[in-house]
């Protein structure tokens, strides 16, 4: 079964340490990569690609130096690999451009701004991933226990993946 | 009245009204029937073709201040009546057919009052006073016309002057008012101009703060984050550690951890992969942990890695190498946040309006530091040697220093090298900052320090565009210039130069 | 931090599943089984393929279905190449004196047996006395016509086994209890669809109160009552969305906790056993027992399960309150019920009261069941309330595997595997009881581990032909034997993977291995006592 992964991106070692950190409650299910720039994202995310395993979810921070983290988002959004990826913007400030920049054209899906909730994180993570679950795996019961049952549930129920034997 | 008086302006139009009731009595005396009729005479009587004068353009008839003899009857063409006192000699009055030149002198005897000149080809009577009488007796009806006509003259002349008294006195009045007018206006565009350097400089602020949220977020981030860890985790953490019989390991990790250096990622990613390939039995976020750490540390936690029996003592060092990890991590944070907090305080420090001696480097330093977020896709080179003092307004000076580099920020859109660099040149120190952005056009470079002139486009960004020349006001304050050239790589340099003390 | 579990890879478990399979059907290939017809060779390794394969899941279990079913076709049918033109080898009987023939030593099967010819292609097993064995005739004792014309070669491939047409096997698809199925799944499905199963939930869950226990109770008897008609699956995840709510409001360390997780996928196994519907392992018990031309009604089959479902439910809840005591006093329920009002969702609850009606009262008014699945079936997609995408969506491969178990189940019949199997044991040896009670410890072991339908497809067919033959002994009865396996494969919930109710339950994360453990073995155990005590005293009344 292709693994479906996590990716940090944030240019700061102890904030990325302390994201990993609140984001290590799934690693066990979901791998968590970590990059400290959008260019060795790019990098890890050509990896992932190459050994057929997916990218379920992007936290990346916005202000990073080289590229942006809103550019790495937009470019995500222009592949096909990691288009349907749950993008979280992470971030101490971002100008409103940038922020309506993320929604339009990165197909942003959440903003978390820093300091964090680390509850609040989890949560967010938890839900992207069930909503990238629900959409791409056709077997939901692996992800019971960790994601977001009721609505793992839901779907199990209304689309019948698993069936008596 | 003379027509085509160039004196026949608005207010000789109100003046007209005022005098035709005067003169409507007096129809007999109308200029042009005076003139009608001397001509009429002079053609049957001799005497007055022997008294026929003509003046070529420029011809001086009355000299100001001389003694004159003649009384002088225009019947063709314009003499420009000229005063010395008056500026450039200006004419202050145009005569013309039907008027009398030099009337007043001719009478008195006292010296010409005012110059007369040929406007144009000028012909008519030139009378002296033997010839004068000798009109007078010959031809008495006409010399009744005459003396009609020259008190109306004089009459009108005097009623000209009233008018005159009460239009300058009107003028006057009216410029009064203007000038009370401008100087309001002058007053009201002062506190304009003071408002919108004030609004520059919120919106400097506005970015300042939004650069330093994210620059004080993210530590303070690290910093919250890591102490909500060890907060959860410590107790527990020494519980284990209690029920160890060594725990000289559990202290070499916490110290490994406090001096940890951040790993290159990618290597740390092919470490992962061997890690987990090796050790099957551990956790992905034990991996993780064991991988972070550098050599001598792994080498001293492998046995435990390697046997899935301890793997309760490898959780518990690899917590109190996390933990020593996260100390670090609040140390780092915390110095960092305080460096930041002390450069904004002495950034915005406005020492009151009282300059001091400064080492301006420190500012620029603060600046750099201060906009670091702003910065962060830019390559700046510095290079600030041993300078000279500065008498200055420290918070000022970092006002400017923050509108060019800012400036200079746009202009790259964020992107691209800087260099900044400062040296002295005499008596001044200077300091350049140049970029690699498209530079200023030359014919632009006149115009840029104008606080009217902006390329900025309206609401499309913060500020005003405004702080170049609320940079060069802050500069000439402290008797200053701050002049824009090229860079040698083609973008803009901007260099400000400042008199060094003594 | 959780420990990794060292795993062996997916490839390694999968290549010695399809090696072993394939190993297993080779065997009969090179092993010649004495008493055992030619065809039994092949459905032996069929079977014991289909075994391995059901058991390891190299490939998934309806795949095996369908490849059983395509190697019937292959190897088993009348038009496969290895019977399509084959024909018995007939010679007269001669006779020697009065009950002394004279047949050729070939004639002579392994067991004493002679064949006679029938037909070209069938022909009839006769047990003989060996008088004298000459070179190439042997002179045998039994009951002959004259002229009776019997098989020249024991050992032909058509011996001891009549090849049925291929259209036998495809039509396990379309037998009735299949088209029962398909009727249930189109019911269930349309209900999932308007959310009927939902606001049926709010409304039956409305009398249970605040009181932890009742909430429990209700949330089992609902979800036993759903699981009856829907799928154990669909009814579990659905029942899940009701329990998660709550028990995400509820402490830890309660047992209620743990209560609402696991009463869940407990209901609805036991559930599963109170109609035809409820779970495939009752469709392979009906068609087993329909291919001996006994027929269970709908409302019959209801009457023979509700006393061990209402009974197993109550100890289960017995048992949990036991195991789990629940620390809260009170809890409010929060259920809302919006039941759709559109013209289809009206059409939907008529065809679902009117289907469920007629199936119980099958035995009133005599129109079988299938028959009437076909009511839902027809009427649901007539009405566009089913449409192409829903239909593409019922569990169709749950169709398939049951089909190819009764494939499985026709020829191990009809080529005498069956009875070859059980007639290596003495089975007369044991009292009735100890028979049943030993089918249903196995079908309880064996379903833990294996597809509740797999294990019911491994083991009817060999009950039922114990029955048939007479092996286990005049006091045994097929009926009760069948329906006891039947309900024995249902009682498996001790692990997680014993059913897929369980596994959902178990990935919610409210719940430890051995929960449900504690609480599946008391079920096993007491199910198995209750369903004994059922088929000594209860269903002889009614069979």
């Amino acid at each position: 079964m292709s693994k479906i992964y996590i990716l940090v991106v944030e240019d700061e070692p102890e904030v990325l340490d302390v994201v990993v950190r609140d984001l290590s409650s799934l690693e066990e299910t979901f791998p968590i990569e970590m990059a400290v720039s959008v260019k060795e994202a790019r990098e890890i995310i050509a990896e992932i690609e190459e050994n057929g395993d997916k990218l379920g979810l992007a936290v990346c921070d916005h202000v990073m130096p080289g590229e942006m983290g809103v550019e790495l988002m937009i470019d995500m959004q222009k592949q096909p690999f990691t288009e349907r990826t749950r993008k979280v913007l992470l971030t101490g400030q971002a100008g409103l451009d940038a922020t309506v920049e993320a929604v339009n054209h990165a197909r942003l899906n959440r903003y978390i701004a820093k300091p964090w909730d680390p509850e609040e994180l989890v949560k967010i993570a938890i839900d992207e991933l069930t909503t990238y679950v629900i959409e791409h795996e056709k077997n939901l019961l692996p992800y019971l226990g960790i994601l977001d049952a009721e609505r793992l549930n839901e779907v199990i129920r209304s689309r019948g993946t698993v069936s008596d034997h | 009245m003379s027509t085509g008086n160039p004196f026949e302006s608005a207010s000789g139009a109100a003046r007209e009204i005022k005098s035709s009731d005067a003169f409507r009595t007096r129809q007999i005396y109308n200029k042009k029937v005076f003139v009608e009729r001397v001509r009429e005479m002079m053609s049957q009587a001799p005497l007055l073709m022997k008294l026929r004068f003509t003046a070529d353009v420029g011809q001086v008839l009355i000299k100001e201040g001389a003694n004159n003899n003649s009384l002088y009857i225009i019947l063709d063409g314009y003499v420009a009546q000229l005063k010395n006192s008056f500026e450039s000699n200006a004419a202050i009055d145009m005569q013309g057919p039907g008027d009398f030149l030099g009337l007043l002198s001719f009478h008195t005897g006292e010296p010409a009052f005012t110059s007369a000149r040929a406007s144009t080809k000028v012909s008519g009577l030139k009378v002296n006073h033997h010839e004068f009488d000798e009109f007078n007796s010959k031809y008495p009806e006409i010399s009744k016309v005459l003396q009609g006509l020259v008190f109306s003259n004089l009459s009108e002349r005097y009623r000209r002057v009233v008018t005159l008294h009460i239009e300058v006195d009107h003028l006057s009045r009216q410029l009064e008012e203007e000038r009370n007018q401008l100087q309001l206006t002058v007053i009201e565009l002062e506190k304009t101009r003071n408002r919108l350097i004030n609004q520059e400089k919120m919106a400097t602020l506005g970015e300042l703060t939004a650069g330093l949220a994210h620059e004080i977020n993210n530590p303070a981030s690290a910093l919250l984050r890591s102490v909500d860890y060890l907060i959860q985790k410590l107790p527990e953490m020494l519980q284990k550690a209690a029920e160890q019989t060594d725990t000289s390991m559990v202290r070499f990790l916490f110290d490994a951890g406090t001096n940890r250096d951040y790993s290159d990622h990618i290597t740390h990613r092919e470490l992962v992969k061997k890690f987990s390939e090796k050790y099957p039995h551990l956790s992905r976020a034990q991996v993780r942990a064991i991988t972070m750490m550098n050599k001598e540390t792994y080498q001293r936690i492998r046995k435990y890695a390697e046997s899935p029996e301890l793997n309760d003592v490898l959780n518990l060092l690899i917590d109190s190498y996390q933990a020593g990890s996260f100390m670090n991590s609040i140390r780092l944070s915390t110095s960092r946040i305080e460096n930041l907090v002390k450069s904004l305080k002495s950034y915005s420090r406005q020492s009151g309006n009282k300059p001091e001696e400064t080492d301006i480097r420190n500012g620029i330093r603060e600046t750099l530091m201060i906009l670091g977020n702003r910065l962060r896709e830019i390559e700046v080179s510095v290079n600030l040697p041993e300078i000279p003092t500065v008498m200055c307004n420290i918070g000022e000076l970092n006002q400017v220093w923050t509108n060019i580099i800012i400036n200079a920020c746009d202009a790259m859109k964020d992107k691209g090298t800087m260099e900044i660099e400062c040296g002295s040149e005499g008596e001044n120190v200077f300091v350049k900052i140049s970029d690699n952005g498209p530079g200023v056009p030359d014919n632009i470079k006149s115009r840029i320090f104008d606080s009217s002139f902006t390329t900025k486009t309206a609401g499309g960004d913060f500020g005003l565009g405004i702080g170049l020349a609320v940079s060069k006001g802050i500069v000439e304050q402290h008797n200053g210039e701050i002049r824009v050239g090229d860079a040698p790589g083609g973008g803009a340099q901007f260099t400000i130069y400042l008199p060094a003390k003594n | 931090m959780k420990q990794k579990k060292s795993q062996r890879p997916v490839w390694l478990k999968t290549a010695v599943g399809l090696i072993l399979g394939i190993i297993g059907f080779c065997i009969p290939l090179f092993v010649t089984f004495t008493g055992l017809s030619f065809a039994g060779h092949i459905t032996l390794g069929i079977f014991l393929m289909a075994a391995v394969f059901w058991m390891m899941e190299p490939i998934p279990i309806y795949s095996t279905s369908m490849l059983v079913i395509f190697l019937q076709v292959a190897f088993l049918s009348s038009q496969s190449p290895l019977f399509s033109e084959a024909e018995l080898p007939g010679t007269e009987i001669q006779m020697v004196s009065e009950e002394i023939w004279s047949v050729p030593a070939s004639a002579i099967g392994s067991g004493d047996q002679v064949f006679l010819r029938i037909g070209p292609r069938s022909s009839e097993a006769v047990e003989v006395e060996i008088v004298q064995a000459q070179n190439d005739t042997v002179l045998i004792r039994g009951n002959f016509e004259e002229g009776a014309m019997i098989v020249s070669d024991a050992g032909h491939r058509l011996t001891g086994y009549t090849p049925v047409g291929f259209s036998v096997f495809f039509g396990t698809l379309a037998s009735p209890i299949i088209i029962l199925f398909l009727g249930g799944f189109m019911l269930a499905g349309a209900a999932v669809k308007y959310n009927l199963d939902k606001n049926l939930t709010s409304v039956l869950l409305k009398p249970f109160g605040t009181k932890p226990m009742f909430i429990v109770l209700g949330l089992m008897l609902v979800t036993a009552v759903l699981s009856a008609f829907m799928s154990n699956t669909a009814t579990t995840a659905m029942m899940m969305t009701v329990a998660i709510p709550i028990a995400a409001q509820v402490a830890k360390e309660d047992g209620f906790r743990i209560m609402l997780a696991l009463s869940i996928p407990i209901a609805a196994n036991i559930g599963g056993m109170a109609t035809p519907i409820g779970t495939p392992p009752n469709a392979i018990v009906i068609s087993a027992l329909n291919a001996q031309g006994i027929n269970i009604a709908f409302g019959t089959w209801m009457i023979l399960a509700l006393p061990l479902v209402a009974v197993l439910i109550l100890a289960a809840w017995g048992i949990m309150r036991v195991f789990f005591p629940p620390k809260i006093e009170k809890f409010k329920l929060d259920l809302t019920s919006k039941f759709q009002t559109s013209p289809k969702a009206l059409m939907l609850y008529f065809f679902f009261g009117l289907t469920v009606v007629l199936w119980v009262t099958e035995a009133q008014h005599g129109v079988p069941s299938s028959m009437v699945a076909f009511l839902p079936i027809a009427g649901l997609t007539v009405t566009s309330i089913m449409e192409k995408e829903d239909i593409r969506a019922l569990p169709w491969e749950v169709l398939w595997l049951v089909a190819g178990g009764i494939a499985l189940g026709i020829s191990m019949e009809n080529t005498g595997l069956a009875v070859w199997i059980v007639s290596s044991i003495s089975w007369d040896v044991m009292p009735q009881i100890v028979l049943l009670l030993v089918f249903g410890l196995v079908a309880l072991f064996m379903s833990n581990f294996l597809s509740n339908t797999v294990t019911a497809t491994l083991l009817i067919p060999l009950a039922v032909s114990m029955g048939t033959s007479g092996i286990a002994g005049d006091g045994f009865n097929l009926i009760i034997s069948a329906l006891l396996i039947g309900m024995a494969c249902n009682m498996a919930m001790l692990l997680p993977i014993s059913t897929p109710p369980n596994a959902i339950a178990m990935s919610t994360g409210f719940i430890k291995t051995g929960d449900m453990i504690k609480v599946g073995l008391v079920i096993g155990f007491v199910g198995i006592g209750i369903a004994l005590i059922l088929s000594l005293f209860y269903w002889p009344l009614l069979v």
